[in-house]
């Protein structure tokens, strides 16, 4: 064969042999589902609606919707302390109500509410529309994640005054959702849980955890007790519209009670112990609505809830291998206006004061902690990183300008051991995994549902202003405080503002009762003496939202 | 029949008689400056396909040469020489240096061209010329030589990567590093090392260079593409400039050994001032606390602790030699290098095989490359913070009263008048108990087949695979105080990247009369793969067997995580260059690309990349001959878009993932229900970046070519930009990854190198170049919000940012409060805003106004010396190492810096990011200084070269910065947003010191 010819050949089948394998572009995707794959298979419905569900632990936590509920109110804050928790003003924005459209957790709290609400449409899409004659489970698991999706724009509806929607089966995400403002957002969403609620399963049927018939008549109940809030006129730092609220709230309330499946616990702080879980279905269960928590492995939250390791002192080791943060502590103001009111509890009685179960294994107790600390082992004296004991005090305020008793000089902010440190939510005595909570949270429970029902007999139509007295003390009693007595409505409403507070500390109810009761605004700082103005009862959209909104339709809200 | 065997014997006969009137020639080639001997000289009779190579003597002997013929002798470096063959049988030939190297040859992607005839702006280093020094790395070759690259360590641990910046930044979030191009293989500049999420210290330590697997003694040259006219062949990947790397082939003639060794030295050039311990209790108790608690009485240089005087070594051997044939080359290297911090180390095993073959009469050449290398790094934990603070920022802060052993001789971490929380670490307990090893295995591979169908038409293919695996093992034993709750902590992860790349190019190269054409056409596919997994055991029994070693051994499974992830992406291209050259005057070169990726959105899978540059070689003008000031003056002109397609990949797709909080728990057993999430916002528009960029240049050589210099004047536009910007509410994520149109990265510089010859005579030479490049650069466009980044790290400074992207501000611009007054307390005061806030400034450049080097070359008979010195200007660092260590530390009994310590201020000021810690960067470093001595051994007839040679890195730095070197960068990204010239507790560069030894036999 001619030489030059066989080269061609070699060339070209070089050629052949080369371009063909190479062609396609379509992106492969080596470690993700496609809906395809997930709609496919009916077997996958209980992890459809998993997401939405699981979503909700991201909310209870410092830097999401417990910490907005929470945290910039008179119960809990985190004060700068030298140098420590100073985070470009983070925390001092929340408890001053000083937050911008850039804060971190306006932004936080809301990707957060806003991702969630778009898992459950993920959900909804995935189980399909409603079918006649469908399998029960397709009706519950979709009302489940419809639920959810209310619960979500509730609390956006609290915080922000807004929440957008969109269609759950397109998944074109250039366009601008329907953004839902004002009282009309108010009434489509009572609607939507009201569409809801008979579809869900009931506390019989339900598995723990899972949300039930109840929670959809709490969250109606907890819409309509502060539809005055949402939906009524500004006047002296009180919203006002009417009593038909809080007596369709009365409604929701009565079918909550009267079905039996809640008590009040006999002991309170069993309620939040590691294995409350256990108190499910037994006689004294108050979890309405619970969101598990777990230490076995990571759930996306490791190092987020933590209900110790960011209050107690660097040197507090409870009795085992956690390492603490010093931040959050409850502002004098609180103590001094709820516990330590002329006639509000007896302290040395009250059980939700204080318990020291836990105390001879970790060094703490329930409740709140103050005065010196030991160590749990050898019960010696603690100190703080400067060597001077480690006294809690009451007294303690964001920004100081007394001298520092101990090193003479005037601190701007609190030293280490200032503040009162609350402890609800203990820790496991030897710890699986410091980073995780093995603690069920408790989102809505009885005591909140019969308190709620207190304020509703007096704010309602009704006016019973002996019915309020009647719960209020059901449940003092049960938590071994002296009964109370009202006169009149002002006076009894005066005294479940202070039950509640008495109560529900640091359980995330605190700013919508701060609101309601017309507290919000006022200085909860002794050495500021500012009020706040009456825009800060709702927080800044974060700029980022207001920017990626096609068509600008989405509005900053008022005064921001 | 018959008649044929007659015609056949005519024919035969009558070439014996026209071969009887050639001549045989023969003759030596010298160096005409000194005289000795060029071996691989090419000698052709022109205009035929006759030619030889001189051997290793210089000698060359050629048949049949025509009275009338003329020799050409050529060789890389030499003005090439032509000879009248006459009726000479003797030709002794003496070649002269080509100091302007206008013949030499440089790699312009998919091909080479001689240095006259380019048209883009590109700058070739060859490794002959650095690796003299002995550098252990490409980057160190580079740091400082080529005008418009800023290379910024990343730190100086043994193996560090650094940042390339190739005419300033041009992406926000996309890779800012260039593309490699090893051998003809594309390698994305992805780091190799495997992530780490075991916490404490070891969290987010910085990425080893990729490309510490290349042993320098390998590299032949290294090109590095700038402009677009010459990066547009690489199209969607020639965003950030293209650098070549092309390792060493055997060369026809005998063979040849080459052994080179050499060992070094390396020390800390300065310690940080922090107090001792006397100084320490004397400040506690006076200016800050009035308390004396604390006290343990020692007095302890921690930084001593931990610092060593570091010895390294590296041993190279190369064979390599060929025929006209086959050529070859192998190497080994074994490289050590010990860290100045204790226990830090890099071990590299490296071999490379390069080979070659003609077959068929020449008509086809096959070549194979094949470098493999494993690698071994010991780190201490070093380079990232958090909130306790990493091995260094423990040396620093650690209270120097504390002793370093307890009674018992082992670290102390606490007794019963301190005892230690989890936030205090002994940093020699954090050496002592914390092992972290990752052990790198790469291969790279290539065959290649061209086949030359006629001699102007040849068609090549090129296979190449590059592999790359890293295990990395991190044990924390449960010894440490910090790591108790855990009862110890064990990481293994892995990391396994490999691609493949076939590419197809056809060549065709024709000469008519004074015109020249070629053109280039290819196809090339490639796809990349990368695995990562990653397992995580604890609660450990005992720490005497290594936890990786049996990393299931744990008491509980409650701190165990296992995860994977796995990608793929690929890419089809096809790409064609024509170049057209008229009198070797005017050169216009025209480049296209289309490549589409898998990357890339439905919408927009294809990107084209055109560039168009024209080169115009004035002094072959007769005018400007005749001025007789030019020996050699070119003006280039180049414009030429191209892409940036590290954009990540599933971005265009609707896809879930099964992550961790997306788990249902339900039921009183906790019954875990795994569920899915949306991965991204899917954006089907998604698709690179594009960057658009006008360079002018000017070549000159004046004074005969002893003073030859470069100028370059570019403005580069990169636009499309890809932003992580806020998603429509309801999205599945809150942020959405997309180009933006109307967000522009604006980058404008000019570049001189000059290079001018003092003296050159034989005895005694001295050259000295220098090089200066000034960049400006700045953001345009951005509609709504800025973009912050810039993380940094501390205590109550927790998600603080001290960098911005901001309109008409350089990228990277530092961002924070400014200090308006200390008043007599002490206590700092912040610039105000008008709501009485503190505001928020723009704080400075992290990026310099101008980078020079200056490079002194002498030559005094067998010696040589090479001073290199070199230096950025006008750039700021934030020193978050200092901000780490100011005055409030005395407060909880950690040590501080002196100079903080000693000012005005006081110690209840609250931790604040601002202008305090904002230093200027600039320095001017003896980055190199190296004397050589070549060793005359003429008479030794089997050994050719030896070079002895001591040298001295980083001898001195003159800098205004505080902190141990200037030369820093965290690797920081916020967001995915990079950050860039901060400095947080980065592993300090050495002051290094070597002798090396070279043997050619």
């Amino acid at each position: 064969m001619n030489k030059k010819y066989f080269i061609y050949l070699i060339g070209m089948m070089l050629i052949t042999f080369f371009i063909i394998p190479a062609c396609s572009l379509k992106e492969e995707i080596k470690d993700a589902y496609t809906p395809s794959v997930i709609q496919a298979d009916p077997n996958l419905l209980q992890n459809v609606v998993a997401a939405p569900l699981g979503q909700l632990r991201n909310l209870w936590w410092r830097q999401s919707v417990w910490g907005q509920e929470e945290c910039t109110t008179d119960e809990c804050f985190y004060p700068t302390r030298g140098t420590d928790w100073g985070d470009g003003g983070v925390w001092v924005q929340n408890y001053t109500l000083t937050w911008t459209p850039l804060s971190r957790d306006v932004i936080g709290t809301w990707n957060n509410l806003t991702t969630a609400i778009s898992s459950c449409n993920t959900a909804i899409a995935n189980i399909g529309l409603k079918k006649p004659n469908e399998l029960l489970e397709y009706t519950h698991y979709r009302s489940q994640a419809m639920f959810l999706r209310c619960l979500y724009e509730y609390y956006m509806l609290d915080l922000y005054r807004v929440y957008p929607s969109r269609d759950p089966f397109s998944t074109d995400f250039t366009s601008a959702p329907a953004i839902n403002t004002g009282a009309s957002a108010f009434y489509k969403l009572v609607a939507n849980v009201k569409a809801t609620v008979p579809d869900m399963i009931s506390r019989s049927n339900a598995q723990y955890g899972q949300p039930t018939m109840d929670a959809g008549n709490m969250l109606l109940a907890k819409l309509y007790l502060n539809e005055e809030v949402y939906t009524g006129n500004l006047n002296n730092g009180i919203f006002t519209k009417g009593v038909a609220g809080y007596d369709s709230a009365l409604i929701y309330l009565n079918l909550l009670i009267s079905s039996g499946n809640y008590g009040l616990a006999s002991n309170y702080f069993n309620m939040f112990s590691v294995d409350n879980y256990s108190n499910y279905k037994k006689p004294g269960d108050e979890g309405i609505l619970v969101c598990i928590f777990n230490d076995d492995q990571n759930y996306g939250v490791d190092d987020n809830v933590q209900w110790v390791k960011t209050t107690f002192h660097y040197n507090q080791n409870l009795g085992s291998t956690f390492a603490n943060w010093n931040g959050a502590c409850t502002p004098t103001c609180y103590l001094n206006n709820t516990w330590f009111a002329a006639g509000a509890t007896d302290t040395t009685k009250d059980m939700r004061w204080r318990d020291s179960s836990i105390y001879p294994a970790m060094g703490v107790v329930l409740g709140f902690n103050y005065g010196q600390q030991y160590d749990a082992k050898t019960h010696a004296i603690l100190k703080d990183r400067q060597k001077h004991n480690l006294v809690f005090t009451f007294d303690v305020a964001l920004y100081t300008t007394a001298k520092n008793p101990v090193t003479g000089y005037s601190d701007p902010t609190p030293t280490e051991i200032q503040g009162v440190r609350v402890l609800k939510y203990p820790p496991r005595v030897v710890p699986v995994n410091i980073a995780r909570c093995p603690n069920d949270f408790l989102i809505w429970r009885y005591a909140d549902a019969l308190l709620m029902k207190a304020e509703c007999l007096v704010r309602g139509t009704q006016k019973d202003v002996g019915g309020a007295v009647a719960l209020v003390n059901q449940i003092r009693t049960t938590r071994n405080a002296p009964i109370i007595s009202a006169s009149s409505v002002s006076d009894i409403l005066n005294k479940i503002y202070i039950e509640r507070g008495l109560e529900l500390y640091w359980e995330g109810h605190r700013r919508q009762d701060m609101i309601r009761f017309g507290t919000f605004l006022v200085s909860k700082d002794a050495d500021k003496n500012t009020t706040s103005p009456d825009w800060s009862m709702v927080m800044p959209i974060p700029l980022a939202a207001i920017t990626g909104t096609p068509g600008g339709v989405l509005k900053q809200n008022y005064g921001y | 029949m018959k008649l044929k065997l007659l015609f056949t014997f005519f024919i035969v006969c009558a070439s014996y008689i026209l071969n009887a009137q050639q001549v045989v020639i023969s003759g030596t080639v010298t160096d005409a400056k000194d005289g000795t001997v060029l071996p691989g000289v090419t000698v052709i009779v022109d205009k035929t396909n006759q030619g030889t190579v001189t051997d290793v003597e210089g000698k060359f002997s050629i048949k049949q040469v025509n009275p009338d013929a003329t020799l050409v002798f050529s060789f890389l470096g030499y003005t090439t020489q032509k000879v009248t063959a006459g009726n000479k049988t003797v030709i002794d030939v003496s070649l002269q240096e080509d100091v302007m190297k206008l013949d030499e040859v440089v790699v312009t992607g998919y091909g080479t061209s001689k240095k006259k005839d380019l048209t883009g702006a590109l700058t070739s280093v060859k490794g002959d010329d650095i690796s003299k020094t002995g550098v252990s790395s490409p980057e160190q070759m580079l740091q400082g030589k080529v005008t418009g690259v800023l290379i910024t360590s990343n730190n100086g641990e043994p193996g560090a990567g650094s940042q390339i910046k190739i005419r300033g930044a041009s992406s926000i979030r996309a890779n800012q590093d260039p593309l490699y191009v090893i051998d003809g293989i594309l390698i994305d500049g992805q780091a190799t090392s495997p992530a780490n999420n075991s916490g404490n210290a070891l969290n987010g330590a910085p990425s080893t260079s990729p490309l510490t697997g290349i042993n320098p003694n390998d590299i032949e040259s290294i090109d590095i593409l700038k402009d677009a006219s010459a990066t547009a062949i690489y199209g969607s990947r020639g965003g950030n400039g293209v650098i070549i790397i092309t390792t060493k082939r055997g060369k026809e003639g005998a063979s040849e050994v080459n052994y080179s060794t050499s060992v070094s030295l390396a020390q800390l050039p300065k310690e940080l001032k922090v107090l001792s311990g006397p100084d320490w209790v004397k400040a506690r108790y006076d200016t800050v606390a009035k308390t004396t608690t604390n006290n343990l009485g020692a007095n302890t240089n921690w930084q001593d602790q931990i610092f060593r005087t570091a010895v390294s070594q590296d041993q190279n051997l190369s064979l390599s030699g060929g025929t006209t044939k086959t050529s070859y080359r192998v190497s080994l290297n074994y490289n050590d290098q010990q860290g100045i911090i204790k226990t830090s180390e890099l071990t590299r095993y490296a071999g490379n095989l390069n080979f070659s073959q003609k077959a068929l009469n020449d008509k086809i050449l096959f070549e194979t490359n094949l470098h493999a290398s494993q690698v071994i790094e010991s780190r201490p934990p070093v380079g990232a913070t958090g909130y306790q603070g990493d091995l260094l920022l423990n040396a620093l802060q650690t209270n120097p009263t504390f002793p370093v052993k307890d009674s018992l001789g082992n670290p102390f971490q606490g007794n019963s008048v301190y005892t230690f929380s989890s936030n205090d670490r002994n940093p020699v307990a954090m050496l002592d108990y914390t092992s972290d090893i990752t052990r790198t295995t790469s291969v790279l591979g290539g065959v290649s087949a061209i086949v030359n169908f006629t001699k102007d038409l040849s068609y090549k293919v090129n296979f190449g695979v590059s592999y790359t695996n890293a295990n990395r093992f991190i044990n924390q034993s449960q010894k440490l105080v910090y790591e108790a709750p855990t009862e110890g902590n064990g990481q293994i992860n892995n990391k396994e990247l490999y691609n493949y790349l076939i590419e197809h190019t056809l060549n065709y190269s024709k000469t008519f009369g004074s015109q020249s054409l070629n053109l280039l056409a290819g196809y090339s596919y490639q796809k990349y793969n990368e695995h990562n997994s990653e397992m995580t055991g604890a609660n450990y029994p005992t720490d005497q067997i290594l936890y990786t070693n049996v990393i299931g051994s744990g008491n509980t499974q409650a701190n165990w995580s296992i995860s994977s992830d796995a990608d793929v992406s690929a890419m089809q291209s096809y790409f064609g260059r024509g170049i057209y050259n008229l009198m070797e005057k005017y050169i216009i070169t025209a480049t296209l690309r289309a490549d589409g990726s898998t990357k890339f959105g439905v919408n927009k899978k294809y990107g084209y990349f055109p560039s168009f540059a024209a080169g115009w070689r004035m002094s072959e003008e007769d005018f400007i001959k005749n001025l007789n000031i030019f020996t050699n003056l070119k003006l280039r002109l180049g414009w030429g878009q191209v892409g940036n397609s590290d954009i990540g990949t599933n971005n265009s797709q609707y896809i879930y993932t099964a992550d961790a909080g997306s788990k249902a728990i339900i039921g009183t057993g906790k019954t875990v229900i795994s569920g899915f999430s949306v991965k991204k916002t899917p954006d089907p528009d998604i698709t690179w970046e594009t960057t658009t960029s006008t360079d002018v240049g000017l070549d000159f050589a004046i004074l005969k070519g002893k003073l030859s210099g470069t100028l370059d004047l570019f403005q580069k536009t990169t636009s499309n930009l890809l932003l992580e910007v806020p998603s429509a509410p309801l999205s599945p994520t809150a942020t959405i990854v997309r180009n933006i149109d109307s967000v522009k990265i604006l980058n404008s510089g000019l570049e001189l190198g000059l290079t001018g010859i003092i003296v050159s005579n034989k005895d005694f030479s001295w050259e000295i170049s220098g090089n200066i490049s000034f960049l400006s650069n700045k953001v345009t466009g951005l509609n709504t919000a800025v973009y912050p980044t810039g993380t940094v790290q501390g205590q109550g400074v927790t998600g603080t940012l001290v960098q911005i992207i901001a309109n008409n501000q350089p990228i990277n611009e530092f961002y924070g409060k400014r200090i308006d007054s200390i008043d007599k307390k002490g206590t700092i005061h912040f610039l105000k805003a008008k709501n009485k806030s503190d505001s928020l400034t723009y704080l400075g450049n992290p990026q310099p106004k101008f980078t020079y080097s200056i490079t002194n070359n002498f030559k005094f008979k067998n010696f040589d010396l090479n001073i290199f010195f070199n230096g950025v200007y006008g750039n700021k660092i934030f020193n978050n190492t200092a901000m780490l260590l100011d005055k409030q530390n005395l407060n909880q009994s950690k040590n501080a810096l002196s100079y903080f310590v000693n000012d005005n201020t006081n110690s209840t000021n609250a931790t604040n990011v601002s202008n305090r810690y904002i230093e200027d960067g600039s320095y001017f470093r003896l980055s190199n200084i190296t004397l050589g001595y070549n060793v005359n051994i003429k008479t030794n007839p089997w050994i050719k070269n030896v070079r002895i040679y001591v040298s001295g890195s980083n001898l001195f730095v003159i800098t205004p910065y505080k902190g141990y070197d200037p030369d820093v960068s965290s690797t920081e990204n916020y967001n995915g947003i990079n950050s860039f010239g901060i400095d947080i507790t980065n592993y300090p560069k050495a002051r290094t010191y070597a002798m090396g030894l070279n043997v050619t036999f």
